[in-house]
């Protein structure tokens, strides 16, 4: 199987400062990557040079084999859906509205969605279980439900490829779960995932690859089982992470987790 | 939206425009007046006197066609700007066209008394204003939406303080009142002629607005967003700059700074058709023209003297529009 997205010996410098170099990884359909890593260590920038938003140095990202510099936004909108961190918008437009502007990369460039986009808007929301606030406006509605409506719209793109901006960030304990779950969802239905994430724990909860950011490099790249380990974890937060097991017993599988010390000298 | 509303904005512009026709101290009544317009295409015997057409069609009728088309442009405008710059506060003043329109009909009224040299010069320096402030806040091949603020506020600076020197420098006798009643706006120097260029500049730009209006909605959500989603982002900024420009400069050129309608106009438009600029925008043609038409009919009627427009305007405007941030709270949510 070849990769749906992959990114080959990726470097880019801000200012002279090096962000990240000689940085390779590759993601299959239907596969999940989690990017994590301390607060600016690059995990953003790598995120926006996948989507295309910052040219790298040096390097290339392929998608479906194709140099995404020599896509147009326009195709590039068809194929990869991008969820931002944290979104507001300054007039309440429906939410349906909003995920039909999902639709905007299949339309001609004076056209307005047809009642074809529009059920395909609302079949969007009805996979991440939102139809029901589909009239509300958008500016009213809770972060979590904001987080479920960007990837709805997103997923009206009808992309293969989504990548999101730390997805769980802001929202509570249910609709992170909640967030994570559509994202599993998504995977099954054959869409790849890349998205960074400040949450150890939910690494263990997906079927996922994970990509450990340190230093400008990938310091370790695979299944959280195998390299999520508490040496690691040290070298990329640089503090004492145990790592514990324990019986999820709805599941009836053993799960890991990690837990933090919180006598930390800063 | 409903048929009712639909029904509301198309009638009532024309409605107001019609009624216009006969309000003045030249008294034409109702059923004449539809009578002597008919009288041009269909062969109705004249029962009427030939200064009443004279004065619909030399005097009235160009004027209202200009308050309806400036109104809609103007608004129009002011929604599309808002659009692209995610922010209801934008009024279409925001690129410094106003200023550098009013500076061109400024400049050209000290050394001219010719209307239509005074109307080229507003309208180039408009297009020269804009040139400059997008040349500003150009950094690398885009123009964030923050760069394009600051530079239209230099711009509209730059071009407010030399007609202050044009103003110094006029004879205070003859050219120093044209500058000044030219800027306060008004519609009286609507003629046919210069009414149908004017009207066609508007028209050619409103349809320009209108074709982009679905993805105004987009371009609302943020520059990086519309990109995500396949909007070439700069594109339709260019297509919106370029619309409203010659819009506001044809607007400038004839009936001088009109304030506040771009700024208000969309506001009224999104109480009663929601912030989907697919609706909006037409129902900004609709009650800006008729907001206009409105106001010039009480520009020349509630005096025995005509008051400028924009002055008009601006009394209605500023008390509605503190109304309305009273209103929602400063929240425009």
């Amino acid at each position: 199987m070849s990769a749906r997205i992959q990114i080959k010996d990726g470097a880019f410098s801000y200012e002279g400062r090096m962000i990240f170099n000689n940085l390779s990884v590759e993601v299959e359909p239907g596969q999940v990557l989690c990017l994590m890593g301390a607060n600016g260590c690059g995990k953003t920038t790598l995120l926006r040079c996948m989507g295309g938003y910052l040219q790298m140095e040096s390097g290339v990202v392929l998608l479906e084999g194709a140099n995404i510099k020599n896509m147009s936004v326009n195709d590039l909108a068809q194929k990869m859906g991008f969820v931002f961190q944290e979104h507001s918008a300054p007039f309440p437009f429906s939410v349906l509205e909003v995920v039909r502007m999902g639709r905007a990369p299949h339309l001609s460039f004076f056209a307005s969605p047809s009642s074809k986009d529009t059920a395909i808007a609302e079949q969007a929301l009805i996979t991440v279980g939102m139809l029901h606030i589909k009239d509300k406006p958008y500016t009213q509605i809770s972060g979590g439900e904001r987080q479920l409506v960007l990837i709805a719209r997103s997923l009206a793109q009808q992309p293969s490829v989504i990548l999101l901006d730390e997805p769980t960030s802001h929202l509570d304990f249910r609709n992170q779960a909640l967030v994570l779950s559509i994202i599993a969802k998504l995977a099954r239905q054959g869409i790849s995932i890349i998205m960074s994430t400040h949450m150890p724990n939910h690494i263990f909860l997906l079927d996922c690859c994970v990509a450990m950011m340190s230093g400008g490099h990938l310091i370790a790249v695979g299944k959280p089982e195998q390299v999520m380990n508490e040496s690691n974890l040290k070298a990329v937060y640089g503090i004492d992470i145990t790592i514990a097991v324990a019986n999820n017993d709805i599941t009836g599988k053993k799960i890991s987790y990690c837990i933090p010390p919180i006598n930390i000298n800063p | 939206m409903s048929k009712k509303k639909i029904f509301l904005l198309v009638v009532i512009p024309l409605l107001l425009a019609y009624f216009s026709l006969f309000l003045g101290r030249y008294g034409i009544n109702p059923w004449t007046a539809l009578k002597i317009m008919a009288s041009r295409i269909f062969p109705i015997e004249q029962d009427w006197p030939s200064l009443a057409a004279t004065v619909i069609f030399q005097v009235r009728l160009p004027r209202v066609l200009l308050a309806f088309f400036v109104g809609s442009g103007l608004s129009v405008s002011g929604a599309s700007l808002q659009g692209i710059f995610q922010n209801p506060l934008v009024s279409p003043d925001i690129l410094g066209v106003a200023a550098a329109s009013g500076f061109g009909a400024a400049l050209a009224i000290l050394y001219t008394t010719n209307t239509f040299i005074i109307q080229v010069s507003a309208f180039a320096f408009g297009i020269l204003g804009v040139f400059l402030a997008y040349r500003i806040s150009r950094v690398y091949k885009t123009t964030p939406v923050l760069m394009l603020v600051l530079s239209g506020i230099v711009v509209g600076a730059f071009f407010t303080a030399l007609i202050s020197c044009t103003k110094y420098v006029a004879d205070p006798y003859t050219k120093l009142p044209a500058i000044t009643f030219f800027l306060m706006g008004s519609f009286s120097s609507a003629s046919l002629t210069n009414t149908l260029v004017v009207i066609g500049v508007i028209a050619l730009g409103s349809a320009g607005l209108m074709m982009v209006r679905w993805r105004l909605n987009i371009m609302a959500m943020g520059d990086e967003e519309a990109r995500s989603l396949g909007i070439k982002v700069q594109t339709i900024k260019i297509i919106v700059i370029v619309c409203t420009t010659i819009i506001i400069a044809a607007a400038v050129s004839i009936a001088g700074m009109i304030g506040w309608v771009g700024l208000i106009i969309p506001h009224v438009g999104r109480m009663f058709v929601g912030p989907d600029h697919k609706l909006l925008l037409p129902a900004c043609l609709s009650i800006g023209a008729s907001y206009l038409i409105i106001m010039d009919d009480l520009a020349r009627s509630i005096a025995p003297m005509e008051i400028p427009i924009g002055i008009l305007t601006a009394i209605v405007g500023a008390p509605f529009f503190a109304y309305l941030i009273r209103r929602t709270k400063g929240g425009w949510r």
